[in-house]
């Protein structure tokens, strides 16, 4: 999993002419408007047959990937998932496989 | 939020204050999974320090800060616990502790326990969690946060790039730790010890050691050594006094 560098283009760098007066920072430093990175190879698949929807898997997802649906049943927002597996390794039941996307 | 003893993780309150966003985590960190359920104990409560990503007051501070002595010169590590709780102010502390500082671990050396360290220097509510165990890191932090004197809760996270093991092992790993009495469960309340989680029939400790990596070149005879310095320190956790 090589990450690629984001190439900073020349006209997007920030130079001395950009810092405010005194070097102040108007806005602070949050993680929170970044986007997702890369999907992960292995991805959580739920069989809905063996699933009693428990709940495990939810409080044991480190990234808080893994969301309750409308229905009950649980699923992963593979935006914020990283592949871990420790959902399928905790699963009493065994209703969760880990599977290549697509 | 009192319904903790039901042991049923959908009466937990949904919303997520530790966004998966706001975290560069490697996958299966113990870290990010103890500060997730922690937060689930807690509730925004002041608008001061809304800059961060966590949506809840907090301070990152080191547990120990490198100071250069003058007369010899040698860098020693004064851990900041000790100096906050003489300002007789109301906080709650939180460490996650995944034995990294220590470096390569060695049979005859074993980590300073802070819990014990706490404990002396007059914390009201001292107690240990595991995130294998959630309703009872939940429950503690809760307690910690509603005991009036400052509290100190040690969290062990397993570390999958540091303990050198599988990605999903990692609640079974925090798991071992406990069964095997490694890492017991307790908490302190001013001054008297009880056992939150106390196993019948313990585990040998080779089962823990095994699992990772970091412990392969023990040898048998130093295993022993190991469990019997770990029996010890649990026998005295069971009669109360430590």
């Amino acid at each position: 999993m090589a990450k690629k560098l984001r190439v900073v283009e020349k006209s997007e760098k920030h130079t001395w002419k950009d810092t405010k007066v005194g070097c102040v920072l108007l806005e602070e430093g949050k993680a929170k408007p970044f986007e997702p990175g890369q999907k992960p190879p292995l991805t959580p698949v739920w069989d809905k047959d063996m699933c009693v929807r428990c709940g495990l898997c939810y409080i044991f997802c480190p990234d808080a990937a893994i969301k309750r649906g409308e229905d009950g049943y649980y699923e992963a927002d593979l935006d914020y998932c990283k592949g871990c597996g420790i959902c399928h390794r905790e699963c009493w039941f065994g209703a969760i496989s880990m599977m290549e996307e697509g | 939020m009192d319904k903790f003893g039901l042991y049923v993780s959908q009466l937990l309150p949904f919303k997520e204050h530790f966004l998966p966003q706001a975290h560069r985590a490697c996958m299966g960190c113990g870290v990010a999974l103890g500060v997730r359920q922690a937060y689930k104990a807690l509730e925004e409560t002041r608008d001061w320090m809304k800059g961060t990503s966590w949506e809840i007051p907090c301070k990152q501070p080191l547990p120990g800060s490198l100071i250069k002595s003058k007369k010899e010169e040698k860098e020693e590590i004064r851990p900041s616990l000790l100096n906050i709780e003489k300002r007789g102010e109301a906080r709650l502390f939180l460490c996650f502790d995944n034995e990294a500082v220590e470096g390569k671990p060695t049979p005859t050396v074993f980590k300073k326990w802070y819990p014990s360290v706490a404990v002396a220097r007059g914390f009201h509510y001292v107690a240990t969690a595991c995130p294998s165990y959630p309703f009872d890191l939940i429950d503690k932090v809760k307690r910690g946060m509603e005991s009036e004197g400052s509290s100190y809760i040690h969290i062990l996270s397993p570390c999958p790039v540091g303990w050198d093991f599988d990605s999903e092992l990692t609640v079974n790993i925090g798991r071992y730790a406990v069964e095997c009495a490694v890492f017991p469960l307790y908490e302190v309340v001013t001054g008297s010890y009880r056992l939150t989680i106390d196993h019948p029939k313990l585990r040998p400790v080779e089962h823990y050691l095994r699992l990772q990596n970091r412990f392969k070149h023990f040898k048998q005879k130093e295993i022993i050594e190991i469990q019997v310095e770990v029996d010890r320190e649990y026998a005295k956790l069971r009669e109360g006094k430590m």
